[in-house]
């Protein structure tokens, strides 16, 4: 048999190219900027040229050689490998590119509101102190501020990097000190009554760090942490007294769809990647669960499926085999999965994190409460009916989640906020 | 009534084959449709554009299956047409006729057709899927199909008998949920993960 291996990477390269123009089309559309290739706010202009341009020019590229115009080469599955492979890459070359260069982005570019930087580094950096369930920075001057903010950020280094670059904007007279918990098990997931706990622990280790309560001071929960935060509320009351609770940037579920929201929308792929891998999934009992019952399927079905492809000399044999007895494992372990309830039937692990998430805590509590929503959320807001008394909400309209959160105004009406 | 039916495609098959050479024009047309890239890669890459176009993640949901059970059917198509060649050899028309050949010679048996199979395998797959965005596929089916009789390497018979194990495939695969439930759930739980992991940056 004739293999065209120039051929092969040639049409490879052809639905590489073309899956990348319209992922950048298709990207542009749907408004993720989480997946915009050049970092910050997606342009739509830029993105549809830049994929039409792709487009044509892979066609175009392709075409133009007379060995890909009704002669013989590679066959049909072939071409449905590269086609496949093609748009992977392509998914994975836009993810890479997304999170890179809004890794440069962060790097290289202040926020804006830089110009409005007040004297508060110069009055010193945070102390830092490491406990069992948190990391805790705390300004040099909590204890002779009259106003005091505690603020419950998310897991991870974004995070820690966010309230880092909101630290030096707070008030002159603000004493702060920041709750950044250890990554484990996702926050607000159903393992958040964990992480309510272990949020609670960090409390605990605050106040002993600065020997004194946090009676009238200003609780902030940051994204997820903010779940937790209304989650803690009552509890929160009885036992710590605080002036006001603001919940920013909390996770707003759509109950009716069981969904959490799109990542896509503002968070990149690297971003998502640590989101995921901080939860640490590998210790899901389901999922090893699932891996106990596939991986002998898989082992198999691989064995078998390079046994019949070498018998019978099809074309790519031992890779071929594999390959088929991979693709084939997955579906015969998929029934003695689902039978178990490890798979199909029972819910996923969003569907089991939505029910008594936000919506269930924002019933009027002793202490006021003031909830800050992103731009990306408005519209469940809108969509519900908000509960009445006790509760003020805030759109940021133009900040999203996942990217410019401090963008567009965002930094100033958070302190103004804060402010208050 | 073979014979008859043989017949018939016969002629049916001089009559379009015996349009070629006449324009030039309409030949490079046909020859451009009835290429082995041009049209299936296109509509692998219609595949993709639905895969995306969603409004929400509830539309996407729909479509990621969607372009699961397109995939199926082309698999099981392409089962069914290896099992009915072990079955029928026919040989190609240029073999048995002169013809006007603007196509290389395939060197495998004419029956069924392979492109035709393929492509409306993505036609009532999608169609079958999304009553609305399905249509789209058929413009590029029809089109290779009707070129790979114009340029002389199938017979209308074969076109037909391709589109008919793509339909049988596709009903297979909708109507047989066990069939893709397990990809499709797959797929699912991976688009739930990646798009619920929200995350508070600057």
């Amino acid at each position: 048999m004739e293999v065209f291996h120039e051929d092969i990477l040639e049409t490879f390269l052809f639905c590489f190219l073309a899956s990348l123009g319209i992922v950048q089309i298709m990207a542009a559309r749907r408004g993720w900027h989480g997946l915009c290739v050049y970092g910050r706010r997606l342009n739509r202009g830029v993105n549809n040229a830049l994929g039409a341009a792709l487009l044509i020019f892979s066609y175009a590229w392709y075409f133009s050689d007379p060995l890909h115009r009704n002669v013989r080469n590679i066959e049909a599955l072939m071409s449905l490998v590269c086609l496949l492979l093609g748009v992977a890459a392509a998914l994975l070359a836009t993810a890479a590119a997304a999170s890179l260069s809004e890794s440069l982005w962060r790097l290289f570019r202040p926020p804006a509101g830089e110009s409005a930087r007040t004297a508060r580094e110069e009055a010193g950096k945070p102390e830092e102190l490491a406990t069992p369930n948190a990391k805790l920075l705390i300004s040099p001057a909590w204890e002779k501020a009259d106003r005091k903010l505690v603020i419950l950020a998310e897991t991870g280094r974004g995070s820690e990097r966010l309230v880092r670059r909101l630290l030096p904007y707070l008030p002159h007279d603000m004493g702060y000190a920041s709750l950044h918990p250890r990554e484990e098990g996702g926050g607000g997931e159903p393992e958040g009554r964990e992480r309510a706990s272990s949020l609670l622990g960090a409390l605990r280790e605050l106040e002993e760090r600065v020997g004194a309560g946090l009676q009238g001071a200003d609780l902030l929960g940051l994204g997820w942490s903010g779940n937790e935060l209304l989650r803690l509320r009552e509890h929160l009351e009885r036992t710590c007294r605080p002036r006001r609770f603001l919940v920013v940037a909390p996770v707003v579920p759509d109950p009716g769809h069981a969904l959490l929201g799109d990542a896509f929308l503002s968070n990149t792929p690297w971003d998502i990647l640590c989101r995921i891998l901080a939860g640490k999934p590998w210790r899901e009992g389901a999922f090893r669960s699932t891996l106990r019952i596939w991986i002998p399927f898989s082992l198999a079905c691989m064995a078998a499926g390079a046994v019949l492809t070498s018998f019978f000399d099809i074309r790519w044999q031992v890779f071929s085999g594999l390959a088929g007895g991979l693709i084939v494992s997955l579906w015969l372990a998929y029934f003695p999965a689902a039978r178990k309830g490890l798979a199909g039937r029972g819910k996923n692990r969003e569907e089991r994190t939505v029910p008594g998430l936000f919506w269930e805590h924002l019933h009027p509590g002793e202490c006021p409460l003031e909830v800050v929503i992103c731009g990306d959320d408005a519209h469940l807001l809108r969509a519900r009916a908000a509960p009445q008394g006790g509760v003020r909400f805030h759109v940021l309209a133009g900040s999203l989640r996942g990217k410019f959160f401090l963008d567009r105004r965002g930094l100033q009406r958070l302190l103004e906020l804060l402010a208050r | 009534m073979l014979d008859w039916l043989i017949n018939l495609d016969y002629t049916l098959f001089t009559w379009i084959n015996g349009l070629a050479g006449r324009n030039m024009l309409a030949d490079s047309a046909m020859k451009a449709f009835c290429n082995d890239h041009l049209i299936p890669f296109t509509l692998g890459f219609l595949a993709l554009v639905m895969m995306l176009k969603g409004r929400d993640r509830l539309d996407d949901r729909r479509n990621f299956a969607a372009v699961v059970r397109i995939f199926l059917t082309i698999a099981l198509s392409m089962a069914l047409m290896q099992l009915v060649i072990t079955l029928v050899h026919r040989p190609r028309p240029f073999v048995d006729y002169p013809v006007n050949l603007l196509f290389y010679k395939p060197v495998d048996w004419s029956f069924p057709s392979n492109p035709a199979t393929a492509t409306f395998s993505f036609f009532f797959s999608a169609l079958l899927s999304d009553r609305r965005f399905g249509w789209w596929f058929l413009p590029p089916a029809l089109l290779m199909s009707f070129a790979r009789i114009w340029c002389g390497v199938h017979y209308p018979g074969d076109v037909l008998a391709g589109i008919l194990l793509a339909f049988a495939a596709a009903c297979l695969v909708h109507r047989l949920d066990f069939l893709s439930r397990p990809f499709v759930s797959i797929v699912r739980n991976l688009e739930s993960r990646l798009r619920s992991a929200l995350s508070l940056r600057e």
